[in-house]
């Protein structure tokens, strides 16, 4: 395994966290979630049924269920135990853990450790060569530290929503995902390993602060360069190449939708011809070569486009393909579930989440030739690996991990 | 007397950075995380030169923006491993290496007899990424995936923009920097277990992949079975989505139970929206309709830093939309010293941004700035690989280097 012997004491929620120590978890790291009763929230998010119509199942709602399928998916691979940080033992016991740790990860609002006394000061003390990763939304210093975000604000704060969209929009469009939930996690697991890798050569741990608005931003470097160096805020570009055409989305037979064609070449613009049968148009001088296509783009597209509607997406894709010409399905989400490469690859898994049912999971993106990432187990239940934790691990004896429970501090 | 510079956390280790596109990403985080990448370009140069933004809009090998943001803390030389010579250097600097980066279509690697198969015969230590569009198996395994058609198949581009129009591609190529990102945690995670047990490996993403795992578009059509359309960019609970305000606008998201009745505070108790009937979050969504206007008349009487200040000290989750400047300029980008500098020969000292994350043992920083074309040939040619500088000339000559 990839990470085998490192423990990862993992206090996160909702999304960036969760997947970070879930990519960790694929590598076979051991994490284990810390959970608090007040921090089961995400555990409650649906969706849990036909057209988001579920209302919290009653598994749920008595506690008895892992938790709605995004909590699922979200927390395979990982352990839970169930602790109460409001108890001075309780936050006892979080240290014992972070003794026999690797690395801590901190995703909690501003402020929540460090109520509990599990800064990074005070856990170099319990343990040198801690790794811990504060990772949030604004990062750990700054006058908005505090400010409360979810992806959603995230994708306005950073310039990614003003950069989304056509450029004739007369107002700001963005986007309804949390882009930089999905990227964030990837950029957290690489600075950890970094800083595991460090610690191999040197013996020493480290603090991490990763602020997602500042991955958010990362992301998008050529164009903040472009202010940067020549002070010019870029307007949002849209679907079309300011080098390339034809590049652009095309409207498709059917009810929304859409192709997407992008033609770099001129040997790729005769094959597109070509594979058009060559309609008169493309002999027009407008279209000639790569400089009269980007000026008459609009007549281009036009043209481009009474050929398209004739066609499914997946038709033109396999068309222009075929005459080695960069195409696309705009696919939606059930196109997505059915995708070929995706079910081919068994990329797409199912499992069954209890109190949920059957589950369909995409995987880790990531393939390793020798040494297969691990198949995730389902999500556990709050505190399903308390007996694994308090008594193989930190050695309680089970008259006082009884005694624990009965006291509210394991619960 | 210099100071004695920081450790870096990946420093002494050796990568080359075959990535012309959708693995461009990878070798900048490398490089900024301290490793040795040599950036190895055709000798006429990667096609990223070419790519806008240009230093004062005028196109320049030299002059590109994208090509300068992607290739910082980078020696580069030249080198085509399209020739039989070009192999054989390729391979002797692969002998000395941990990390090889490369995005060529799947095949291309195997063709020029320098697949993982023939990698791990010279240097059973390293780790080779390949980042891919598809993967190198399967139906649309050889299909060109330039970013436009990653970010379609992906499942991300339908739901992109607003309803009645056509959808919108993502902003600065993100279907090659979803695949990167993940491509760079990969890298890591080989090289650590290499560390470990001194045995390479091959590491493959496809940029496919990397997108189809966002948003649970899987999971939700599982269970749902229904489709996600394009809504702007309201979220699927209410209120949730950008506001327009006195100046430029905002994102108010207030559809929690406990947001929701701070911001009707916020906003003064307007006497409609105080029934108990709105406290229901599935009552509120299928009537956003009724409350989106009370909104807007609130928020478009305030500046865009007015609601977030007056949102955020109820704890609201409420941001500006910000362009690039903004975001640069703002007090918290400042105080956390995100903006470092460059020192690029054409430009002179000019702002940059910082890495992404704070190590604070082994902070990234930037030593150069991204390499002139074919810079380090002769300091890696001649100085590591021991060439005279005559055979440099040759393989000059003959389109090798």
């Amino acid at each position: 395994m990839l990470l085998e012997g490192i423990r990862i004491a993992d206090f996160t929620d909702q999304v960036a966290g969760s997947y970070s120590t879930m990519l960790l978890a694929a590598c076979g790291a051991e994490v284990i979630r810390v959970e608090s009763k007040q921090g089961t929230g995400f555990r409650r998010q649906g969706p849990f049924g036909y057209r988001g119509s579920g209302v919290v199942p009653k598994e749920m709602q008595n506690g008895l269920g892992v938790g709605g399928p995004i909590f699922g998916e979200l927390n395979r691979g990982k352990l839970s135990i169930a602790l109460n940080m409001t108890t001075s033992k309780g936050k006892d016991l979080a240290k014992q853990l972070i003794k026999i740790s690797d690395v801590v990860i901190d995703n909690f609002r501003f402020g929540v450790m460090q109520k509990w006394g599990l800064d990074y000061a005070s856990l170099k003390q319990i343990k040198s060569d801690i790794i811990m990763i504060a990772l949030k939304s604004m990062g750990e210093t700054g006058p908005y530290r505090e400010w409360r975000t979810w992806g959603p604000n995230l994708m306005s704060y950073t310039g990614f929503a003003y950069e989304w969209g056509h450029p004739d929009a007369s107002e700001v469009v963005g986007y309804q995902g949390t882009y930089i939930d999905y990227v964030a996690p990837a950029q957290a697991a690489s600075a950890i390993i970094a800083a595991l890798l460090y610690r191999t050569r040197s013996g020493k741990g480290q603090h991490i602060d990763l602020s997602q608005a500042e991955v958010g931003a990362s992301l998008m470097g050529p164009v903040y360069l472009d202010y940067l160096v020549n002070s010019h805020n870029a307007s949002p570009r849209g679907n079309r190449h300011p080098q390339f055409a034809p590049y652009n989305c095309y409207r498709c037979r059917g009810d929304d939708s859409w192709c997407v064609i992008a033609v770099f070449s001129e040997e790729e613009w005769q094959s597109f011809c070509e594979a058009l049968d060559n309609p008169s148009w493309t002999s027009d001088p407008k279209f000639n070569d790569r400089e009269s296509r980007l000026k008459n783009s609009e007549a281009l597209d036009k043209n481009i486009e009474k050929w398209t509607q004739y066609y499914t997406p997946r038709q033109v894709m396999r068309i222009l393909q075929g005459f080695g010409v960069a195409a696309g399905a705009v696919q939606n989400s059930e196109d997505l579930y059915h995708d070929l490469q995706l079910r081919g690859d068994g990329f797409i898994v199912e499992q069954e989440l209890p109190g949920v049912g059957m589950v369909t999971y995409p995987g880790i993106p990531v393939h390793f030739s020798e040494t297969a990432t691990e198949a995730l187990h389902r999500a556990p239940f709050r505190g399903e690996q308390n007996d694994y934790v308090y008594h193989g691990l930190l050695g309680l004896p089970p008259e006082e991990i009884n005694t624990l429970v009965q006291e509210g501090v394991i619960s | 007397m210099k100071q004695k510079e920081t450790d870096m956390a990946i420093e002494g280790f050796k990568v080359l950075n075959l990535a012309q596109d959708r693995g461009l990403y990878v070798g900048k985080l490398l490089a900024d995380l301290g490793a040795d990448v040599i950036k190895i370009e055709r000798p006429q140069g990667d096609a990223a030169r070419g790519l806008a933004p240009f230093i004062d809009d005028i196109p320049s090998p030299e002059a590109s923006l994208y090509f300068l943001s992607f290739n910082t803390n980078q020696k580069g030389i030249t080198l085509n491993i399209h020739t039989a010579a070009g192999q054989g250097i390729f391979k002797q600097l692969v002998r000395q290496a941990d990390i090889v980066v490369e995005d060529f279509q799947p095949g291309v690697m195997e063709a020029l007899g320098l697949g993982y198969a023939d990698l791990r015969d010279i240097n059973p230590r390293i780790v080779m990424t390949s980042i891919t569009g598809f993967g190198k198996n399967g139906p649309y395994s050889s299909y060109k995936a330039p970013d436009i058609v990653s970010f379609a198949m992906g499942g991300l581009m339908f739901m992109s923009g607003e309803t009645k129009t056509p959808p919108v591609v993502a902003p600065c190529e993100q279907a090659y920097h979803s695949a990167s990102v993940f491509a760079c945690f990969g890298t890591l995670a080989a090289l650590y277990h290499c560390q470990q047990t001194g045995v390479g490996q091959l590491v493959e993403v496809s940029a496919h992949e990397a997108l189809a795992m966002q948003e649970h578009q899987i999971v939700r059509y599982g269970l749902e079975v229904d489709i996600v359309r394009r809504r702007g960019s309201q979220h699927t609970s209410a209120p949730a989505r950008i506001y327009p305000c006195k100046s430029g606008s905002i994102y108010l998201f207030a559809s929690g139970l406990g947001h929701w009745k701070s911001l009707l505070e916020v906003m003064g108790n307007p006497e409609t929206l105080m029934d108990e009937v709105w406290e229901d979050g599935r009552f509120r969504r299928l009537n956003i309709d009724v409350i989106d206007p009370f909104i807007i008349e609130f928020t478009m009487k305030h500046t865009k830093m007015e609601l977030a200040e007056m949102c955020q000290a109820k704890g609201i989750p409420c941001t500006p939309v910000n362009t690039p400047e903004e975001f640069v300029n703002s007090p918290h980008t400042r105080e956390r010293g995100f903006i470092t500098e460059v020192e690029h020969p054409l430009i002179g000292k000019h702002r940059f941004l910082g890495p992404p994350y704070k190590l604070s043992e082994t902070p990234c920083r930037i030593r150069r700035p991204a390499p002139l074309l074919g810079q380090h040939n002769e300091e890696i040619y001649c100085r590591e690989l021991g060439y005279l500088k005559e055979k440099l000339t040759i393989l000059t000559d003959e389109g090798v280097i």
